[in-house]
């Protein structure tokens, strides 16, 4: 699991630091940066899989500076604990502000200070998994270079890494652009989920078992629900059916002639019950939306009976009084903005909450500080 | 399926709440039919926040009780004070709170562990135990599931492991009477 992000020069968030447990919800007011620490996962994860440039519009580019700091350089830290091992990466990326050109002058994966792979002014250092020196070469600095290595018997700490990080969802569901038809199976859901079928899709090969127990939870909360099947609609091409037997009838819907809420609520309880055990990472910004009052409760708890076990991590970001009142107690961290402009983070643990009142309500009335 | 919820758990802690849901599932009633309200560890004690929360519940309890299996659970636990004594001050905090006290009848049951949930566990645990030293917590709430099998499996042969611990005992009057009833 992610233990601790460090960001600075990164939008608002300047020298910023986040420590994180198995499940945790950011909590704070507009603007304060909530999204932010979803974009910088977002883009560590796109750069780490090879598949972007640093400046690419959704992963570092020079526009994500900190407009009211001059500085130019931008450094990110992520510790992972994965089982006993503990990894630190760290990434320093350097803008040209005029030219809006910016490369990497640091990429790091190291653990208890010991490298386990250096990149530096477009230098590969390679290391193996005892700290042993390996081959060094050069590389294109606009690029991850750890991203382009090839698992080997000797860098698995390395390679471990990677897999993790690939398999972080970074998602703020937006069920009017969920797509319907998929040729592809893919393993990683996009920033908007607008390519869940292709993602059911994969996650239904890799569980097949848990299908039963995933439809059961959803006939718990879609009435008339019966199921999802997939089909055949051209060559590769599968269109994502919503099976009902309602009002004595069976019948089928599109998955975008269903509603948004049933979209919603069939995404998030596919994170939770279909993709239980395969070591997604979650990050959810307002997971909430589109969710009846009643339904949120049920699917929190499911989450926060999953964190930890069949879902390693969740970072959840809402505003939503179900969320604050049932998470935020211990595991709500509280995000603020400074008047130097900086975001700090305290425990919602550690605001006044007295009387009897929720958290919720001592938000609502700018009563924490 | 909609949600109809027919079980309030009134709760000082995420340890309260991981045991007593899943019991209550053991006992028939499912996430979809409860409803947790858990103290927000803020300034102040969770003991004191299901106090004063107490009042608001019972009433709207009330207001509902004409509906089949509607039911109030508060576990809080008495530290150190006596089951009794924390009993008194739930039903003292109704109260306050221009409530009358719980009547017989009504389906709201306060569980006292003593001196917390943690001796319980280890109790379920096979430990033998007393009320007044402090046993440690389990790493992860969930992990309570054992425990709560465990409970569920003496309860449904009326027969808890001697020697048991008075607060549990109790415990199990008060499903019986208020509960089961």
């Amino acid at each position: 699991m992610i233990t601790r992000l460090y960001v600075d020069n990164y939008k608002c968030l300047v020298n910023f630091e986040l420590r994180l447990q198995e499940l945790t919800l950011l909590i704070g007011p507009n603007g304060v940066g909530k999204t932010s620490v979803l974009d910088v996962m977002f883009a560590l994860r796109r750069l780490l899989s090879g598949e972007a440039r640093v400046t690419d519009p959704d992963v570092f580019p020079t526009r994500t500076l900190t407009r009211w700091q001059t500085r130019n350089r931008q450094v990110f830290e992520v510790d992972v604990a994965l089982d006993r091992d503990d990894l630190r990466y760290r990434l320093e990326v350097d803008h040209e502000r005029g030219t809006r050109k910016a490369r990497i002058a640091l990429e790091r994966l190291e653990s208890r200070g010991q490298p386990l792979f250096v990149f530096e002014m477009g230098e590969v250092h390679l290391y193996r998994d005892n700290h042993s020196q390996g081959p060094t070469f050069g590389a294109d600095w606009t690029e991850s270079a750890v991203a382009r290595v090839p698992p080997r018997n000797d860098n698995t700490r390395l390679t471990r890494f990677l897999d993790f990080v690939r398999k972080v969802i970074v998602c703020g569901l937006y069920p009017a652009g969920f797509q319907t038809e998929s040729t592809t199976e893919d393993p990683v859901l996009n920033r908007d989920a607008r390519n869940f079928s292709a993602w059911y899709r994969h996650v239904l090969l890799e569980r097949q078992e848990l299908v039963p127990e995933f439809t059961k939870a959803i006939q718990e909360v879609i009435d008339g629900f019966r199921g999802i099947r997939m089909e055949k609609v051209g060559l590769d091409t599968r269109a994502l059916m919503v099976m009902f037997d309602q009002f004595g009838e069976r019948y089928e819907l599109r998955l975008d002639e269903i509603s948004d809420g049933q979209r919603a609520l069939i995404a998030l309880y596919s994170l939770v019950r279909l993709a239980a055990g395969q070591g997604y990472t979650l990050f959810l910004d307002e997971p909430d939306n589109y969710l009846a009052l009643t339904e949120i409760q049920p699917w929190l708890v499911g989450l926060a009976d999953a964190c930890g076990g069949d879902v390693p991590q969740a970072v959840l970001c809402s505003h939503h009084p179900e969320l604050i009142d049932y998470l935020g107690g211990d595991r709500g961290l509280v995000l603020k903005r400074e008047s130097s402009g900086a975001t700090v983070v305290r425990p919602a643990s550690e605001l006044a909450v007295e009387g009897g009142l929720k958290l919720s309500e001592v938000i609502a009335r700018g009563w924490e500080s | 399926m909609s949600r109809n919820v027919n079980v309030v758990i009134l709760c000082e802690d995420r340890q309260h709440e991981a045991f007593a849901r899943r019991f209550l599932e053991k006992m028939g009633r499912g996430l979809r039919v409860q409803r947790v309200e858990i103290s927000p560890k803020g300034r102040g004690s969770g003991e004191q926040f299901v106090r004063e929360r107490f009042a608001k519940e019972l009433a709207y309890y009330r207001a509902r009780q004409h509906r089949v299996e509607q039911a109030l659970i508060v576990v809080i636990d008495a530290d150190r004070r006596t089951v009794a004594q924390r009993v008194e001050q739930v039903d003292a905090a109704a109260v306050e709170g221009d409530q009358e006290r719980r009547r017989p009848n009504e389906r709201v049951a306060v569980f006292v562990p003593a001196r917390n949930i943690e001796t319980w566990i280890a109790y379920l645990d096979g430990q033998t135990v007393n009320e007044d030293d402090p046993y440690p917590r389990l790493k992860r709430e969930r992990d309570c599931q054992r425990h709560v099998e465990r409970l569920y499996q003496m309860c449904q042969q009326s027969a808890l492991r001697p020697p048991v611990p008075p607060s549990l005992e109790a415990a199990c009057s008060e499903y019986r009477a208020r509960l089961q009833a």
